[in-house]
């Protein structure tokens, strides 16, 4: 087995960087998952890793050795195509023997290594199938077939699930999973689909523009991203952002915007304007009376749009002000289109970011790593309460700038 | 949906009755210029030789002379001439396939300096007339010792038709997947490998496309056939049954006996290829 290791490698397509300075180091046996929207340059990272596009500069190391130069067939990968790219003329048995034959092993080894490999992907009785006659699942799995019979150093993945409905998607995840485990092959993986990546993956490495965003586990770019870009692109649904203000108030440090009030410890960050990122995990949508008084976390007033039931839980979409949140909604409060409620929770996990940079500069992950992060004041909060949902109830203004808070959570 | 809407939407998916009357005449009209003059051929083929030269003409013969394609083929080698456009038609469309389907792949695949306009460049070869360059390839026929045989036909209705089967071929090969290509490459397959494995065998439609056009224009092919070639025994069709047009009188009936059996190979192959042909054709212009 072996690893690989990018050193500021770019890609340029004309005048334009596809792949900027990007630096990367994946271990020996590793899952290390690309991740990353549309034209961010992952797909063309894989390109290069394989030795299907050059590196305009920088360097890829496979397993020791610098592979640069190194033609494709020589780098000792196999890599697992979005739309399979079987052979559509040969069977399966010649699909999978095709590399071990053109390599020149002898008929005998060929027939007994796709023997194996066909037992252990369940192909054994598809053999003298074409691709044609099989089916979305069973394709997938003679294209990992190919892949695994020949025993590479590196498996190079370029989103293998997409074409895949729902539930073969999942089944086909687990597999993966198991067989890289079993194999212990190092691995990479190229998906825009991040509930693939948090499954799957040993490490996460983020893209976006052409630029490698973060590298960590999947728990740490859900709990503690570095910008905005990854707190909104980790997670489903998306993070939840509200662009506004910190600024001291008789109540201590509070950030005001998005139609939203949320008290701030004072030594968390500066006065000045940022943009809340809190999950819809860790927020909560409760019934609203009028004249009730409001619960002690709440943090603004909205409107049910609608509710989207997931089965396991529920999410609101709600409206605050004229922006879009989502929260979790308890189906036993019997919460509906239309219903008023208060939003409230998510102190304790929030996220400010950098309004100019987008730049993490506190909270995320607070609970876990034994710091408060953007805990809120557990007076303000008490005391604060009827105030913070006052917000959106009294039409106070929202934070300045558009698109202050996102249901979808795109930056 | 209301009657009101489905009356409306028959009309604009159908057209008005007049329209269609309309429509259906013309294209009536249209084919029946196209036929016109395979039927005065088969007409022609079957009528005798007095009745031939009775004036004026009667386009539909009072007695059917099927002797005329017997007697065709005794007038003049006609089984001779079969064999020879077979051998020149068949040579040429070989040649075609072994200079096309490399060339294709490379401009469809290979990425080069100058691809573009290479592809460009092959096909303003087709604006040009052949008989412009008739004087030119005399004289090169000359120097290779090729008049008289059937390599100066063989190579120059291969060399005629050589820029539409590439470009035919490179339409093709341009819609298989790139993927299949990539995935070779990593299996460690070299071009010609990938070429032999997984084009040819994937691009059999627009190949067979692209040689059936070549078969066909070296099938018909008359110009160089009639220069390059004097000697009567590796006369092809074309220039063969011209021997019915006499200085004296022209043979109408087996000049068209004649020119309607030299139809029937080139129908047959289009019959057996039909479907082939249309994917062929088509091929790119849907995912």
């Amino acid at each position: 087995m072996g690893g690989v290791v990018l050193q500021g490698v770019f890609k340029m397509f004309g005048g334009t960087a596809v792949v900027e300075d990007l630096n990367l180091e994946v271990g020996d046996g590793e899952f290390m998952v690309l991740l990353g929207p549309s034209g961010c340059g992952k797909t063309t990272t894989l390109r290069m890793i394989a030795g299907l596009e050059t590196a305009t500069s920088g360097q890829i190391i496979i397993d020791g050795r610098v592979a640069n130069d190194v033609h494709p067939s020589h780098r000792d990968i196999a890599m697992v195509f979005q739309n399979y790219a079987l052979y559509p003329h040969m069977t399966v048995r010649q699909n999978l023997g095709y590399a071990l034959r053109r390599s020149g092993a002898e008929k005998q080894a060929v027939a007994t290594a796709v023997g194996e490999v066909a037992a252990s992907l369940g192909l054994a009785p598809l053999l003298d199938r074409k691709p044609s006659q099989l089916s979305g699942g069973q394709r997938q799995r003679v294209a990992l077939g190919r892949a695994v019979i020949r025993r590479p150093k590196v498996f190079l993945m370029d989103e293998p699930l997409s074409n895949l409905d729902a539930k073969l998607r999942v089944e086909m995840r687990n597999e993966l999973v198991r067989l890289q485990s079993r194999l212990g092959t190092t691995t990479i993986y190229v998906t825009h689909d991040q509930v693939e990546a948090m499954t799957m993956g040993h490490r996460v490495a983020v893209m976006h523009g052409g630029r490698l965003e973060q590298v960590g586990s999947p728990l740490d770019l859900f709990e503690r991203p570095v910008n905005q870009f990854v707190a909104g692109f980790m997670g489903h649904p998306a993070m939840n952002m509200f662009q506004g203000s910190v600024a001291r108030h008789a109540s201590g440090r509070r950030f005001v915007g998005g139609g939203v009030e949320v008290p701030l410890l004072e030594s968390d960050c500066h006065d000045g304007e940022f943009v809340l990122g809190i999950r819809p995990q860790y927020l909560r949508a409760t019934r609203y009376s009028e004249g009730a008084v409001p619960p002690p976390d709440a943090i603004a007033r909205a409107r049910v749009d609608f509710v989207e039931h997931l089965g396991t839980e529920s999410f609101g979409v709600l409206t605050v002000e004229d922006r879009t949140v989502v929260a979790k909604v308890e189906v036993a409060d019997g919460i509906g289109s239309g219903d008023p409620v208060w939003l409230c929770g998510g102190r304790e996990r929030a996220q400010l970011f950098e309004l100019s940079t987008g730049a993490r500069v506190v909270g995320g992950g607070a609970s876990r790593a034994g710091a408060a992060a953007v805990a809120v004041a557990a007076g303000a909060a008490s005391g604060a309460g009827a105030a913070s949902g006052a917000p959106a109830a009294s039409g106070a203004p929202a934070a300045s700038g558009a698109g202050a808070a996102s249901g979808a959570g795109a930056p | 949906m209301s009657r009101a809407a489905e009356v409306s939407l028959d009309h604009v998916v159908r057209g008005s009755k007049p329209g269609r009357v309309v429509t259906r005449l013309a294209f009536g009209w249209v084919v029946v210029i196209l036929l016109a003059p395979f039927v005065v051929m088969a007409l022609t083929a079957v009528t005798g030789n007095r009745a031939i030269a009775v004036l004026p003409a009667r386009w539909i013969p009072k007695q059917v002379a099927w002797s005329n394609f017997t007697s065709a083929f005794t007038a003049v080698p006609l089984a001779r001439y079969f064999l020879n456009s077979t051998i020149i038609a068949g040579g040429s469309t070989v040649l075609n396939a072994f200079a096309a389907v490399p060339a294709a792949f490379a401009l469809a695949r290979l990425r080069f300096r100058g691809r573009r306009a290479f592809l460009l460049f092959i096909i303003a070869t087709q604006m040009i007339s052949p008989i412009v360059l008739l004087i030119a390839a005399f004289k090169l026929m000359v120097v290779l010792h090729m008049i008289n045989t059937y390599w100066a036909l063989i190579f120059m209705d291969g060399s005629v038709s050589l820029p539409i089967t590439i470009w035919i071929m490179t339409a093709y090969f341009s819609g298989i997947p790139q993927e299949i290509q990539d995935a070779a490459t990593l299996d460690g397959i070299g071009n010609w490998r990938i070429l032999v494995d997984h084009f040819i065998p994937l691009g059999i439609p627009g190949i067979v496309t692209a040689l059936v056009f070549s078969f066909v224009i070296a099938w018909n092919e008359f110009l160089f056939a009639l220069t390059f070639v004097t000697n009567p025994t590796i006369r092809p069709l074309t220039t063969g049954i011209y021997a019915f047009v006499g200085e004296a009188e022209i043979q109408w009936n087996y000049l068209m006996a004649a020119s309607l059996l030299s139809i029937v190979p080139v129908l047959l192959i289009f019959l057996g290829i039909q479907k082939r042909l249309a994917a062929g054709l088509v091929a790119g212009a849907v995912k």
